[in-house]
């Protein structure tokens, strides 16, 4: 297996293959975004992940459907994604002649989809105010975030999201292997993504394909 | 009837998640769901949800929440007409 890129996405800010990417808003476009720009400026935390998108994507309005793990995963995979020069799925279409609708999204975590169910349990938590929220509910399995990768890049591969109680950089490279070692699977995103809270969350990917 | 259109549109944008859109940015009688504003099936169901949690109106009745919840027109006027029939 050969890593071709990798992005390191922490509240202190982003590292793609050892640089550092600015974090700063980009100029604004919107009236939306011009109310929400200084909130964005030098962003960290909370902001960073929306000012990511924002400054560098901004063409998939369904990021802000996702909960704050997605929202993760799928900013670092994009901007890896980016860094290898591959397009989204809209540009490079479907026929699978280039493979890569037999990659695989395969991540590991320690918190899952905790910041979500903590908010979907508010919804349903009195017997009086008792709505239980679609769109929170959707988010409460931590396998969300490889199926939003996938599903934007209309990747037909393995996703999966495995639990761990830390990280363990030895067996997820035991786990990925034998993904790859399937016989179909030609490359695969894969790596640490953990939402904590706004505070103390942290995206470790990796762009790997066979050799 | 044009307050409460806004009024509605603000409680969609924010139960949706909508974070880009700005009320005049919906068209009161563009298509919610397919091409207008592009809203999927679970998008619906917290549409469900806002209509009973605001305004306490259950929409038990599929075919007829698929007409309900074409528009914020069509919306605005189910709970507009529910409201004066109590």
């Amino acid at each position: 297996m050969t890593v071709k890129q990798w992005i390191k996405v922490t509240p202190e800010g982003v590292e793609v293959s050892g640089e550092t990417l600015t974090t700063t808003a980009a100029p604004t476009t919107t009236a939306a975004q011009a109310t929400t720009a200084p909130t964005m400026m030098a962003a960290r935390g909370a902001e960073l992940l929306t000012g990511l998108y924002r400054r560098y994507l901004n063409d998939y309005p369904r990021f802000f459907k996702m909960d704050e793990l997605s929202k993760l995963g799928f900013v670092a995979a994009e901007l890896l994604l980016a860094r290898c020069g591959e397009d989204t799925n809209a540009h490079r279409g479907v026929d699978g002649s280039d493979g890569l609708d037999r990659r695989a999204v395969i991540l590991f975590g320690r918190s899952g989809s905790v910041t979500t169910d903590r908010k979907y349990l508010a919804t349903i938590a009195c017997e009086d105010d008792y709505y239980p929220s679609p769109t929170l509910f959707v988010y409460t399995l931590p396998n969300m975030v490889a199926g939003e990768i996938a599903l934007r890049h209309g990747y037909h591969g393995e996703t999966a999201f495995y639990l761990l109680p830390q990280r363990d950089d030895r067996l997820m490279h035991q786990v990925i292997e034998t993904a790859m070692n399937d016989g179909q699977t030609t490359s695969a995103i894969c790596g640490w993504v953990d939402y904590a809270n706004k505070a103390q969350y942290e995206a470790y990917l990796e762009l790997i394909e066979q050799e | 009837m044009e307050d409460k259109n806004i009024e509605l549109k603000k409680q969609i944008i924010d139960v949706l998640n909508l974070e880009d859109l700005q009320p005049q940015d919906i068209d009161d009688d563009a298509p919610l769901f397919g091409d207008g504003l592009g809203l999927d099936s679970i998008d619906a169901l917290e549409l469900i949800v806002l209509m009973e949690k605001q305004y306490g109106i259950k929409l038990k009745d599929p075919a007829a929440g698929k007409e309900v919840l074409k528009s914020v027109n069509t919306m605005a006027a189910y709970i507009e007409r529910y409201a004066n029939e109590k």
